[in-house]
């Protein structure tokens, strides 16, 4: 077996288990369920063309967000705004409706819509490192940025977050 | 006295994540000490993030149903060839993708081959990488074991799982498979070949032989015994497989 196809299998197989996480980038990236679903399959078939270019050994989750957010840059947000869409109204996002506490719930979805009003860039960065626990230097890699950037688009969020959050578990 | 040092948002955000290289934590907790401003500072950058996490978790369970790869592999009936908008829909006929609709279409059907599949799918990822850098002591591994045998309601010990003159155990963890816990034990080979034990509780109980196959080009074998599924898989010697899962049905 080649090292191309030994690639090329590792990104078909690793595609599925890692599809939730992925649409989860793409609806962070987009700030919209639709477009995430467009962005999250377009970015499987162009990971899937683009197999024999992943290195084994290194997170295929890492790059394939790369390629979902350089899809989206470079070409679905344009078409996005071209066709009139404009570019994620916050309000779009359908946010899971779940059952059990709904205490806890209506806590957990609040501080998800909180975030999903910063900018893209910030939200994008928070999600990386404080939902899915990434260091700074593993954000900056996958978001192409320098680490000073991470840095400041984290202090931004957090200032807005702090202010959202905690004053509404205050008055809880 | 030195002239107290001025510390960025970027600085104390760094401090507060934990990144130590970063934020020179020492000089900003000397500074906390005494100075009351940089503390309201902090206090206003301060964030629950564990909420944070909790949020993002939930959305995971929402994702839609993930395109299938490996149409060789699944019935087409219940499958409708994805149509996308989007300007490379012409690798998608190449490509061979398709999208389950109707819920976990895709998913069903043959359960018990279903889950072999899967199984050999995540397997595939599997490197000597993967695992040789994991260590636990053998009190955490037995701890771990105890936690993940909970949630598949099967006693299983560590010397149950060891075999240590063909496998260095490493570890156990609980995946879920059409929401049912699905529990993976990994070793390493002497020749650094990842293989795993996987177990599920089985849709109907009933005991099935121990059979040998290859999935997704490697070595696999799979059995049933008092209510649970069984899958030993990796690497590509298929007598080594077959030995394996001999030992292993035997003592689970």
């Amino acid at each position: 077996m080649t090292a191309d196809t030994d690639a090329s299998d590792a990104v078909k197989h690793g595609l599925t288990p890692l599809f939730p996480k992925l649409w989860r980038y793409c609806l962070v990236l987009t700030g919209a369920r639709e477009r995430a679903d467009e962005l999250a399959q377009a970015t499987c078939l162009r990971a899937l063309e683009k197999a024999d270019l992943f290195t084994l050994g290194t997170e295929l989750d890492r790059w394939v967000f790369r390629i979902a957010q350089r899809l989206w840059l470079n070409d679905l947000r344009t078409q996005s705004v071209r066709h009139g869409e404009g570019l994620a109204p916050i309000e779009e996002i359908d946010f899971p409706e779940k059952q059990g506490d709904p205490e806890s719930n209506f806590s957990a979805r609040e501080t998800l819509s909180a975030v999903m009003a910063l900018p893209e860039a910030q939200r994008l960065t928070v999600l990386l490192v404080y939902a899915e626990g990434r260091s700074y230097r593993e954000a900056a890699e996958i978001l192409e940025i320098p680490i000073g950037a991470v840095m400041s688009r984290l202090a931004a969020a957090r200032g807005k977050l702090a202010d959202m959050i905690n004053a509404r578990s205050e008055t809880k | 006295m030195s002239e107290p040092r001025q510390f960025s948002d970027e600085e104390l955000t760094a401090y507060l994540d934990g990144e130590d290289a970063l934020a020179l934590r020492e000089t900003i907790e000397r500074s906390l000490a005494q100075d009351e401003t940089l503390r309201a500072r902090l206090d206003a950058l301060t964030l629950d993030t564990a909420r944070i996490r909790t949020g993002f978790a939930e959305l995971l369970s929402n994702a839609p149903q993930a395109p299938e790869f490996n149409c060789d592999r699944v019935a087409p009936s219940p499958m409708r060839r994805f149509q996308t908008t989007w300007r490379h829909a012409a690798a998608a006929a190449v490509l061979a993708l398709f999208v389950g609709f109707g819920g976990g279409a895709l998913l069903t059907g043959p359960a018990e081959p279903g889950w072999r599949d899967y199984v050999a799918s995540y397997h595939a990822l599997y490197a000597t990488v993967t695992l040789s850098g994991v260590g636990q002591t053998t009190a955490d591994a037995a701890a771990e074991l105890e936690r993940v045998s909970a949630a598949i309601e099967k006693p299983i010990s560590l010397s149950d799982v060891s075999m240590p003159d063909r496998l260095d155990y490493k570890r156990a963890q609980i995946l879920s498979f059409e929401g049912r816990p699905l529990v993976q034990l990994a070793f390493l080979t002497k020749q650094g070949t990842p293989v795993a034990l996987c177990i599920i509780e089985a849709s109907e109980p009933g005991d099935g032989a121990v059979q040998t196959t290859r999935l997704e080009g490697m070595s696999a074998a799979y059995w049933s015994k008092g209510g649970h599924a069984f899958v030993v898989i990796g690497g590509d010697d298929d007598a080594f497989i077959g030995q394996l899962a001999a030992v292993y049905s035997e003592r689970l």
